[in-house]
């Protein structure tokens, strides 16, 4: 899977670039819109990350100019600014996600997938599985070694959440948006009493723990 | 000055156009008073023609101008085809001939009405014709000349009325004038004295009408809002300063303290998650400041929707039920069953109910309990948040929604002393407010009071 960042600030590019090569994926560069829109539309890229600060094109008009060459690359921008107008401005022009700045690197590569996921059509998985944990979307059953676990529903959605982003970190303030469609993070540890009921019904009674909390950054289940 | 001209001006010509007007009209109503007084001798005339015959008609003509001096009524007897048949003494009336030959003739039995002018007498004269029967005219003529005194009379009147009139209004107007500009000059001078050391200052009201008081008025909502942003970007300039730096200080702190010992892998992964650490706290306290920053200006855009409190409440709950759990707090709730619906930013709602709650939940004992419970009038929605904590303080109550403020009992707990302030302002920029009840030993109460839009 190749990915096109467009970005500007040096320092940022190189920790990105690096954080998506460490993934697997390849990465094109552009540090301007001009040479951002030019690789776009010359290149096979599965998705492209834009800053909206660009010199030469900003980040808006060079998704505009995409869009009206017919490209659909699934695109998403990265903006240091908060306001409503911007993000609406942004999506309107043909975007397909928005992220604020400062984000955590995990949040980032999670939309990236979904935008992937969603580009290829994958058809929505009926059961999700990690080792011998099974979900049934379906039906809302949750099985580990052939036993099922009582589950609350707040419960099986975040560990829905977590087995959909196998094997990647997100962070507290991912788990907050997706799971109780909060956009903040609160300065105490709800996230954490959360898990930790979670793992009680879920790892404590196995020997293989599958949640594992990864200091600073979030939690992962693999 | 130059209103005071242009209103003159403006006076003058409305004076000007006006006596005319008056002027024109006594003239026209003279001339009416003449015409009808000829008209009725006229009438006589015929009478006496008819009657008397021609000499008795003469006799009647004789008789008259003889009363009246010769320049003040005359008469003529005209055949239907312009021959003088016989006529006063028109000696007086020098000039007079061709105007009378080209007077017009009436038609048998009908009068007519004309002003005569003779081009070297000052005098002029209204002249009646009256075609006594088809073959006679009979020309009656009366001086004008007593009208034209009047007149003129009349005229010098409305001349010097109207000069007086115009320089009365004048002087009036002047003095109107200087009242409001002298309203308008005191607002300007006292608004003009006002920069940023004295923005407190107000325009006073004061005695020279309504329109300047609203004018003051609506200098001092500005001078108002000035001053909350003053304010705000003190607030925020005086909060970076002071508490986003301790941030960076730790973060520099460990990792030039770590880079200058020892190499040492651990060490090296201690400072990259402490650096990290220390900027998600950084990038929050930033995003909340300005938030709150924003919203007390009121320059934020909320994200308006309709919002279900109900719902909203009860996944509060729910988040935080673990935890409370965990500390083994009894989180107890007493909702509606029925939705109560408001219009707000949903996304900005739920922080401030669960700021309180975390808020009450972080000082709660175990064995407490917090109580979350929802009730509606009419007119508005309350949500209270009660704890059975340590309480506050009745002196620290005024100053606990200020930005940054901790009170003595929550110093040592993690928390940046922004969660109550941006839970009030975000309660505020809904119209609503959020107070607090405290005994300090026994717990405190949070009341959030929202509007209900009218039905």
């Amino acid at each position: 899977m190749k990915i096109l960042l467009i970005e500007d600030d040096p320092r940022t590019a190189s920790f990105i670039i690096k954080g998506l090569r460490q993934e697997g994926f390849a990465v094109d560069h552009a540090d301007n819109g001009e040479d951002g829109l030019h690789l776009a539309i010359e290149t096979q890229c599965d998705a492209a990350i834009v800053d909206v600060m660009l010199p030469r094109v900003d980040g808006v008009t060079l998704i505009e100019r995409l869009r009206g060459e017919g490209i659909g690359l699934p695109v998403l921008i990265l903006s240091a600014r908060s306001s409503v107008e911007d993000r609406v401005r942004g999506l309107q022009a043909g975007a397909d996600d928005y992220l604020m700045k400062p984000f955590a690197f995990s949040e980032l590569l999670a939309r990236i997938h979904a935008l992937l996921r969603r580009a290829h059509a994958q058809a929505d998985p009926v059961n999700l599985l990690a080792e011998d944990l099974q979900l049934d979307l379906i039906r809302r059953r949750v099985f580990r070694a052939g036993t099922e676990i009582e589950l609350q529903p707040k419960e099986f959605a975040l560990l829905e959440y977590l087995l959909r982003n196998k094997g990647r970190v997100v962070s507290k303030a991912m788990i907050m948006e997706h799971v109780w469609d909060y956009n903040f993070d609160p300065q105490t540890n709800v996230v954490e009493a959360r898990i930790c009921r979670l793992r009680d019904k879920i790892d404590r009674d196995f020997e293989r723990k599958l949640i594992k909390t990864v200091r600073g950054m979030g939690y992962v289940l693999e | 000055m130059r209103l005071t001209l242009r209103y003159g001006l403006v006076s003058a010509l409305f004076c000007t156009a006006v006596f005319y007007l008056v002027s024109v009209r006594i003239r026209t109503a003279m001339i009416h008073q003449v015409d009808d007084l000829l008209t009725d001798e006229l009438h006589e005339c015929a009478i006496i023609y008819e009657t008397q015959g021609m000499s008795g008609l003469v006799e009647e003509f004789l008789r008259e101008t003889g009363a009246t001096a010769p320049d003040e009524l005359f008469f003529r007897l005209v055949s239907v085809k312009g021959e003088v048949l016989k006529s006063s003494d028109l000696t007086q009336w020098a000039g007079i001939e061709e105007e009378l030959v080209s007077a017009a003739i009436p038609n048998q039995g009908e009068y007519r009405h004309v002003t005569i002018f003779s081009h070297d007498h000052p005098l002029n004269a209204r002249l009646a014709s009256l075609n006594l029967d088809g073959r006679v005219v009979l020309q009656l003529g009366l001086s004008l000349q007593h009208e034209n005194l009047s007149h003129l009379r009349t005229r010098q009147i409305l001349l010097a009325t109207s000069l007086a009139m115009i320089g009365l209004s004048t002087l009036a107007g002047y003095w109107v004038a200087r009242q409001a500009m002298t309203g308008v000059r005191r607002v300007t001078r006292t608004v003009q004295g006002i920069h940023k050391s004295n923005l407190n200052r107000r325009v006073p009201s004061g005695t020279e009408g309504r329109e300047i008081d609203e004018l003051a008025s609506a200098f001092n909502q500005m001078l108002h809002r000035i001053e909350a942003l003053v304010f705000e970007l003190k607030e925020v300039s005086d909060n970076v300063a002071h508490d986003l730096r301790s941030p960076i200080t730790r973060m520099r702190g460990i990792a030039e303290t770590t880079l200058t010992g020892a190499p040492d892998l651990t060490a090296y992964q201690d400072m990259g998650l402490i650096v990290l650490e220390e900027c998600d706290r950084l990038a929050e306290m930033i995003n909340t400041m300005l938030e709150i920053a924003q919203s007390e200006s009121g320059v934020l855009v909320m994200e308006e929707s309709d919002v279900e409190i109900n719902s909203l409440l009860r996944n509060a709950l729910d988040l935080f039920q673990p935890l409370a759990e965990e500390k083994n707090i009894l989180l107890l709730s007493d909702l509606p069953e029925s939705e109560v619906v408001l219009r707000g930013d949903k996304g900005r709602l739920q922080r401030a109910v669960a700021n309180l709650l975390d808020n009450a939940l972080k000082y709660t004992p175990a064995n407490g309990s917090v109580h979350l419970a929802c009730n509606t009038t009419h007119q508005q929605v309350e949500i209270t948040i009660g704890d059975t904590g340590p309480g506050i303080l009745p002196e620290e109550l005024p100053r606990l929604f200020d930005r940054f403020y901790r009170g003595e009992k929550s110093r040592s707990s993690p928390g940046n002393g922004l969660g109550l302030s941006l839970a009030k302002t975000i309660i505020q920029s809904h119209h609503g407010d959020l107070t607090v009840e405290s005994t300090p030993g026994q717990g405190s109460v949070f009341a959030i009071s929202l509007p209900r839009p009218a039905k």
